[in-house]
């Protein structure tokens, strides 16, 4: 078992590097390989880099995020945005358009109202000091489902058409022109990620149930609180810079858990890899397939997610 | 000493005139040969009728008249340009439009692109802004005469309709989209459309250039004339009449149903407005 976990993570190793290469020297723009280099498409070559770097940053993040959820909710159908951080971002985002704040900062702003809405669902959440998960689930699909309606609510009263921005910024682009954004969140998903990993044995008991990891002298509270406090900073901070992208966090850790089982550490470094081979293509795919037209990555991520899920979920059945 | 400072100075100022000289040949030698990309339909229809077909090099996915624009690269869509192939293009400007196109423009701005935005909301705005694209590409004189045209076409059609006194006027319904209903009112360049080819708009006072509209509102309103700017399998007569309660419509029990003018004629703010504005008085007024 564990040399066939190690031979998958040296194919999806390889793969990586594959895709990421592919991903540089193929763009919307035809020029060839040899000419990617030459002085007058620095810029052309850069935005590509920022953006094959943006994707794989954003793919580890979600789907990190998404196995640390799963576990800790022990709800296998718990994705990032589960906590309302992509309508809280979302209302942050508008409300700053509203204002007039300049499109530098709307990220920022997005930030902020993403880390409130996180922090209002765990005080609804939140009693005598421990945190119940399904009052967790709960409280924060009724805050997004509430925050969305305000969303919606804004948009139909107000005069201002530049709120189309809203909707296109929800769809979720892996575009970015800003290094100084594109850092701070890289720095907030890998040092999120790499703690992640110090708590992969914590992980695995949470998965047999709180009651167990509080007998393997877990301190149960505390460790829940840290880990969502780490997801919290990695959704709020990727769902505003590059909007809302479904299914990654949700498809990536159910394919690897398939492929490597379920212990954490061998999970964590597969999802790692998978996660940004398996975003680098999807957005591979959304900005050339209809080229110079760009196809929002979420709907990739789905269309591809899916039959890959099944692919592999009706192998393992049939070993079993 | 002295003298050879005196030189250097000589020397420097030399160098800074031929300097700024050559700067100066160069940057109108540009403006001849500016390469363009247009993001905006209304503005590549003004390129191409101030005569730079040749100088523009890349054009938005929706840009379709006039026809031979398929010819050119594509560089996106309306409010999502591809930046890429835009940056590959090399264009000297970028035509943009204001509304959904804001964000694009900060991002191409952001990247030291050129980039013009004209958002005409009316008339006047949109004889200025081709003045001003004239400018910008070198074209004033083809600019001007363009104007000139339009402008008479318009004084003409002023000229008609100025003294029909407001209760003789008909009052228009715009159907843009019919599910769900939606229609354009004030700060939409086809609310000024309507006003300016001696119709009323009965969708004047929403405060939103384009939105939704109730259909009670049509029924209390009892428009004499419907404009629809989509195209539908079925006859429009027909399918009005199946609407419930608008058989009591003016509009519907007189016949007075349009969907035969190009949309494009009365929705994008381009030089073809006037032959737009002539299409909509025919309908306003079909027996004079």
């Amino acid at each position: 078992m564990r040399r066939k976990s190690r031979a998958s993570i040296l194919i999806l190793t390889v793969a990586f590097f594959a895709m990421f290469f592919l991903c540089i020297l193929k763009g919307t723009a035809p020029i060839p390989p040899g000419e990617l280099f030459q002085p007058q498409f620095h810029t052309i070559l850069f935005l590509r880099l920022l953006r094959v770097l943006m994707a794989i940053i954003a793919g580890i993040g979600l789907s990190v995020s998404g196995i640390v959820l799963q576990a800790l909710l022990r709800n296998p159908l718990a994705e990032p945005y589960l906590l309302g951080t992509s309508s809280g971002a979302g209302l942050g985002v508008l409300l700053a358009i509203l204002l007039g704040v300049s499109s530098f900062l709307l990220p920022l702003a997005g930030f902020l109202t993403a880390l409130i809405t996180l922090f209002l669902v765990y005080r609804v959440a939140v009693h005598n000091g421990r945190i119940p998960i399904h009052t967790l689930v709960l409280s924060g699909a009724i805050l997004s489902v509430a925050l969305s309606a305000i969303i919606v609510f804004i948009i139909s009263i107000t005069a201002n058409e530049t709120l189309h921005d809203v909707m296109w910024w929800l769809w979720g682009s892996m575009q970015v022109y800003e290094l100084p954004l594109f850092i701070i969140v890289a720095v907030i998903v890998t040092g999120g990620v790499a703690l992640v990993f110090f708590f992969s044995r914590e992980l695995d008991i949470f998965c047999l149930g709180e009651e167990e990891a509080v007998h393997a002298g877990i301190s149960v509270e505390n460790v829940k609180k840290i880990l969502l406090g780490i997801v919290s900073l990695i959704t709020a901070s990727l769902v505003s810079l590059c909007g809302v992208i479904g299914f990654v966090g949700l498809i990536i850790p159910h394919m690897m858990r398939l492929c490597l089982g379920a212990r954490h550490r061998q999970l964590l470094i597969g999802t790692v890899i998978a996660s940004s081979v398996f975003m680098m293509a999807c957005d591979l795919i959304a900005r050339t397939a209809f080229a110079p037209v760009e196809i929002p990555i979420g709907v990739i991520t789905a269309l591809l997610g899916a039959p890959l899920f099944i692919i592999l979920l009706k192998r393992k059945q049939r070993i079993q | 000493m002295g003298l050879y400072q005196v030189k250097r100075t000589f020397h420097i100022i030399f160098c800074c005139i031929a300097g700024i000289s050559f700067l100066a040949q160069t940057s109108h030698a540009q403006e001849q040969n500016l390469r363009i990309i247009s993001l905006a339909p209304a503005t590549t229809e003004i390129l191409y009728s101030l005569g730079l077909e040749a100088q523009i090099v890349g054009v938005s996915t929706f840009c379709n008249y006039p026809p031979q624009v398929k010819e050119k690269a594509k560089v996106g869509s309306f409010s999502q340009p591809n930046i890429e192939m835009i940056l590959y293009l090399q264009p000297d400007i970028i035509f943009c439009t204001g509304l959904e196109q804001a964000r694009a423009v900060v991002q191409l701005r952001h990247l030291g692109l050129r980039v013009h935005v004209s958002d005409p909301k009316n008339l006047q705005e949109l004889l200025e802004s081709v003045i001003k694209i004239g400018d910008i590409t070198g074209k004033k004189p083809q600019a001007s005469e363009l104007v000139q045209h339009m402008r008479e076409n318009i004084e003409q059609l002023n000229i008609l309709t100025k003294d029909i006194p407001v209760e003789k006027r008909p009052r228009v319904f715009l159907e843009i989209w019919h599910d769900p209903l939606m229609t354009a009112g004030k700060g939409s360049f086809v609310d000024v459309m309507i006003t300016a080819a001696g119709g009323v708009n009965i969708a004047h006072e929403t405060p939103r250039p384009y939105s939704y509209f109730n259909a009670e509102e049509v029924l209390y309103r009892n428009p004499q004339c419907l404009i629809l700017t989509y195209m539908s399998r079925q006859k429009p007569l027909e399918r009005m009449r199946k609407r419930l309660g608008w058989n009591a419509v003016d509009a519907v029990r007189d016949g007075r149903i349009y969907n035969d003018i190009d949309p494009n004629l009365i929705l994008r703010a381009g030089p073809r407005i006037v032959e737009g504005l002539q299409e909509l008085y025919k309908r306003f007024y079909p027996y004079t």
